[in-house]
């Protein structure tokens, strides 16, 4: 799904194209003196009013000596490139913990591809090498240049990593009268020097690392990294959200071209429906198609990360990528007087900032415009933007996600609208609570020797369950018994399940249903004359978080309103002696309550747990420590149940 | 003096050894160069033995985490790893040396219970390594705890190990550092400890002295057991209540393999709050299943602790899978014991009194 190759590249940078071109790399004076923790890592942009761009690429990995033995899997030189974007050179060096210099050799150089998921054919390939000294105490140092297209006129500087960077240079060499802009994001700004005329330079030093190791419910590495982007023209430059436009305005204009209509898609596109047929039918009939009929396949050469196929290539192939099925899809609205256009995001929520114009995302979506008071609740993704149009936003390449809804991993995120002149920002609909549930229910009888035996039904509805409607249509049935089996292990210690079946799993609209029986031995556990029963049989929503202070932000998966209806028939010859106290929490980001009654000789469990917010801050980290302690409290609550005679 | 065993380190490219004039063609080079891979760490320390005047053998065999010696297979490819065979006394005795941190004449579990070939004084012959025991591989887990009236739990946990466990992790510290290896230890708990309970290593004592057992000392905190209106409920086998059953499926499809005969003592004590006292223990556990394997416990109470004594041996490591029902049940029996609960009484008390639980000293 992560197609949408816009940061195909890394960043990189360089000493001077001059270097580049040696023959003979000689050890390189900036990596003597990294030995003495001088120099920093390097990333040059030269621009020419004449030729392409230059991007290089100094890296530096140091290590002391009291490094940890594993920090060795961070010294591996590494060079992306492709068609576009051509590789002028790749050198390496390194200086072992002993002090020795080397120099890796041509023929030491390894070069590869590489590969993507659902991505048929690349040109993207690479060169690495294994480095000799490559130890605790010992430095590695490579550089490579890289001629580049200018795009859009703007690259991020990535600065912040999983490793703490000691020191890291930004340099840019603009032709005379050339406009330069920065913008930065999730870190002080600092001020560049001009080190010669149009030759800017900023420098950071001991940048602390992101490490999100054992860090629950954590964003993505890359959403909470600092980053700088740099805007540059040799005309002026737009100010704030009009960068957004620049962007856009670029995109549009090399994609719309290839969403030109055909005879065939029209075609086909007005068969799906009747020409008087409803907004929401037509949209409904397309978005079918796309997601059904149109398989996920990449082929992407060279400027192909960025650009379309055209709409009719990706229908008589039947295939094609995100921003490929985006295509056909305006082209096929388009033929039945729905307009649509591109929406770039970022399968990661919070890489792409509404206040830093970019076009780091890695995915495409749509944007289909909703007639002017067209109201229907099934449309529930929807954003009104700044010219007064409603949009409903949808992912063609999601297949298990109805239109209406938006898959959860882009729900609250930043995209970007590419509508020329109207391109702009919006923020991702947050769906509520109620669109998405989940309800279990389950009848169970417990027999005196502890076993526990019923059936269980577990609906769901909404876009959370997209991943499960895309393992139950593509695994077997032995495959899906596995993977029951391995839920239930959770929560028996030792059962069978039997009888699994699923209906709606290709159903987008219709609640996705799991029925299955269990019986578990040794469920209730003796304690004396006691047996206790946990009455929360199924399922945990607890998430186990640990003491301590916390540093970023938190994330929840989904939005979600998750219910749990048990009975349990308590066996004869014993009486209940004791239940679980009701419990009832409430949080401006979620609640759950649960509550366990006695009826007659059945034990009767109720609980429901919502989430409400999907994005916390870190000071908030304590509130859900105590809200995560009391679920995981009452979740391993007993009924206590004793002998009547 | 140390050699680098470079199986645990990197291997080091022709460029560095150019650089460095290392070239190692026999063992006098690795020794002189100090560093090898681990099969020519073995050879010289059969190079080496031989020196000292006894009798060495080297000798390459099939490492069993991977694969099983067929002797009439007549290909190399099934070869693994080396090990040195030497004869004192008339007694042959196996070496891992190319394993570092195997202990004195122990192999590491993976070149144990296998075959290959060896040298002897009349030739090349097929051979088999000695099994382990299950006193080879064991593990110690002892605990001072102690119960706040508020259900709190805190106090020291000692694990005490030798064989391929305390291996295990000192050649994880070998490709980490200390504090990587803390960290897996710990995850590797997080799993079979009570609901609401949280243990952390303080400190290894030994992780590079192979020479005797590796101790493990964890801290322990959070809350232990479950309240009701009139009882808590706290898990019988401390160190079990997370872990399920062994073999939860009724039918098995392969063969078993457990990888080594090992060895579980657990010696637990908690020490109550003055406003609780045990009402009712488990019965004691004895389950036989010779000559594969037994469990034993002992459950204990007084006014003011509680504790138990836990032993489970595994003598037997393979099955096959007609023998798979038997090998269940008895892990399902198993797994029923650890899993039974203490019911403590909430008792009045005029004046509380609690006791102070001992804390693992940081180094």
């Amino acid at each position: 799904m992560r197609s949408f190759r816009w940061a195909l590249l890394p960043l990189c940078l360089a000493l001077g194209v001059s270097s580049a071109h040696a023959s003979k790399p000689e050890f390189p004076d900036w990596a003597t003196q990294a030995a003495a923790a001088q120099a920093p890592s390097c990333l040059k942009i030269n621009c020419s009013p004449s030729a392409q761009p230059a991007r290089s690429w100094n890296a530096i990995a140091r290590s002391s000596k009291s490094c940890a033995p594993q920090g060795r899997g961070y010294a591996h030189p590494f060079a992306e490139f492709n068609k576009e974007s051509k590789l002028l050179s790749f050198h390496v060096w390194s200086i072992g913990p002993d002090g020795h210099h080397y120099t890796v050799k041509k023929n030491q150089i390894i070069e590869g591809g590489t590969d993507e998921w659902g991505i048929l054919y690349n040109d993207a390939r690479y060169k690495t090498a294994d480095v000799p000294g490559a130890d605790p105490g010992g430095i590695v140092a490579y550089e490579y240049t890289e001629q580049i297209p200018m795009h859009s006129g703007n690259e991020p500087w990535e600065f912040q990593h999983s490793v703490p960077t000691v020191k890291s240079v930004f340099q840019i060499n603009l032709p005379q009268g050339w406009q330069h802009r920065v913008l930065w994001r999730k870190y002080p700004s600092v001020e560049p020097t001009e080190v010669a005329p149009g030759n800017f330079r900023w420098e950071l030093s001991n940048i602390p690392s992101i490490n999100l190791d054992s860090v629950p419910m954590a964003p993505a590495e890359e959403a909470l990294a600092g980053r700088m982007e740099i805007y540059f023209s040799p005309a002026s430059l737009p100010q704030g959200p009009q960068l957004w436009t620049r962007i856009g305005e670029w995109y549009t204009q090399i994609a719309a071209p290839q969403s030109k209509d055909s005879p065939d898609i029209a075609d086909a596109s007005r068969a799906l429906t009747s020409a008087n047929a409803d907004f929401i039918d037509h949209i409904q009939k397309v978005a079918d198609f796309m997601q059904q009929q149109i398989r996920y396949v990449g082929i992407e050469i060279g400027i192909g990360g960025y650009i379309p196929h055209t709409a009719e290539e990706v229908y008589r192939n039947r295939y094609g990528d995100c921003k490929d099925k985006v295509t056909l899809l305006i082209s096929m609205l388009n033929a039945v007087g729905v307009r649509a256009t591109w929406v770039m995001v970022d399968t990661d929520r919070g890489v792409l900032d509404p206040t830093v114009p970019s076009l780091i995302g890695d995915h495409m979506i749509a944007a289909i415009e909703i007639p002017s008071g067209y109201l229907n609740p099934a449309l529930k993704a929807v954003v009104a933007t700044k010219t007064g149009k409603r949009y409903l936003i949808f992912d063609p390449t999601n297949p298990y996600v109805p239109i209406g809804l938006l898959p959860t991993y882009l729900q609250g995120g930043t995209g970007l609208l590419l509508a020329g002149a109207n391109s702009q920002a919006i923020t991702l609909p947050v769906l509520n609570p109620g669109s998405d549930t989940v309800d279990r229910t389950a009848s169970f009888t417990l027999g005196v020797d502890g076993t526990l035996a019923g059936d269980v039904t577990v609906e769901r509805l909404g876009a959370s369950s997209d991943d499960l409607r895309r393992w139950f249509t593509v695994s077997s049935a032995r495959d899906k018994q596995q993977s029951l089996e391995n839920l239930l292990r959770s929560d028996f210690s030792s059962f069978q399940a039997s009888d699994e079946q699923v209906k709606n799993a290709s159903s987008l609209n219709q609640q996705l249903i799991l029925h299955y029986h269990v019986t578990a031995s040794s469920y209730a556990k003796n304690a004396g004359n006691l047996l206790l029963v946990r009455p929360r049989v199924l399922g945990s929503d607890a998430f186990h978080i640990e003491d301590g202070p916390r540093r970023y932000p938190i994330e929840f998966s989904s939005i979600g309103d998750w219910r749990d209806t048990f009975s349990i028939k308590i066996p004869a010859g014993y009486a209940v002696d004791d239940l679980p106290d009701p419990v009832n929490v409430d949080t401006p980001f979620a609640s759950y309550r649960s509550e366990v009654k006695a009826d007659g000789g059945v034990l009767c469990y109720y609980r429901e747990y919502t989430v409400k917010k999907l994005e916390l801050d870190a000071h908030e980290y304590p509130a859900l420590r105590k809200f995560e302690s009391e679920i995981y409290t009452d979740e391993n609550r007993d009924a206590v149940l004793k002998k009547t005679n | 003096m140390k050699l680098d065993n470079t199986s645990f380190t990197r291997q080091h490219s022709a460029a560095e050894n150019k650089a460095e004039g290392v070239t190692i063609k026999n063992a006098e080079d690795v020794w002189e160069q100090k560093r090898g891979y681990d099969d020519q760490i073995t050879r010289l320390f059969v190079a080496m033995v031989r020196a000292a005047g006894l009798k060495a053998y080297g000798a390459i065999v099939v490492d069993i985490n991977h694969n099983i010696f067929e002797p009439d297979f007549l290909s190399w490819g099934q070869l693994n790893d080396e090990v040195a065979i030497v004869s004192i006394g008339g007694k042959e005795i196996y070496f891992d040396p190319g394993q570092r941190y195997c202990e004195f004449a122990q192999l590491h579990w993976k070149h144990a219970g296998t075959g290959g070939l060896r040298q002897t004084d009349h030739g090349v012959k097929i051979f088999s390594t000695p099994w382990q025991s299950y006193n080879d591989n064991s593990v110690t887990r002892q605990a001072r705890l102690t119960l706040s009236p508020a259900g709190q739990v805190s106090g020291v946990i000692y694990e005490i190990m030798n064989g391929a466990q305390a291996l295990a992790w000192r050649q994880a510290a070998l490709r980490g550092d200390e504090t990587g290896v803390k960290k897996q230890f710990n995850d590797s708990l997080k799993g079979s400890m009570p609901p609401g309970v949280t243990v952390n290593v303080n400190h290894f004592v030994g992780l590079t002295d192979f020479s005797n057992p590796l101790m493990v000392v964890m801290n322990v905190a959070g809350t232990l057991g479950t309240a009701t209106g009139k009882h808590v409920f706290i898990p019988a086998v401390f160190f079990e209540a997370g872990n399920p059953p062994l073999f939860a499926k009724t039918h098995r499809t392969n063969p078993v393999d457990m990888s080594y005969p090992y060895k579980v003592t657990d010696d637990f004590r908690l020490t109550l709050p003055a406003n609780m006292t045990v009402e009712s223990l488990p019965k004691d556990g004895d389950i036989p299943f010779a000559p594969n394997a037994d469990y034993l416990t002992k459950f204990v109470s007084t006014p003011h602790t509680y504790g138990y004594a836990r032993l489970l041996r595994v003598a037997t490591f393979l099955y096959k899978t007609n023998e798979y029902p038997p090998l269940r049940n008895f892990f399902q029996k198993v797994s029923a014991s650890d899993q039974s609960q203490i019911a403590l009484q909430m008792v009045p008390v005029a004046v509380s009194a609690t006791a102070s639980a001992p804390t693992a000293a940081g180094k």
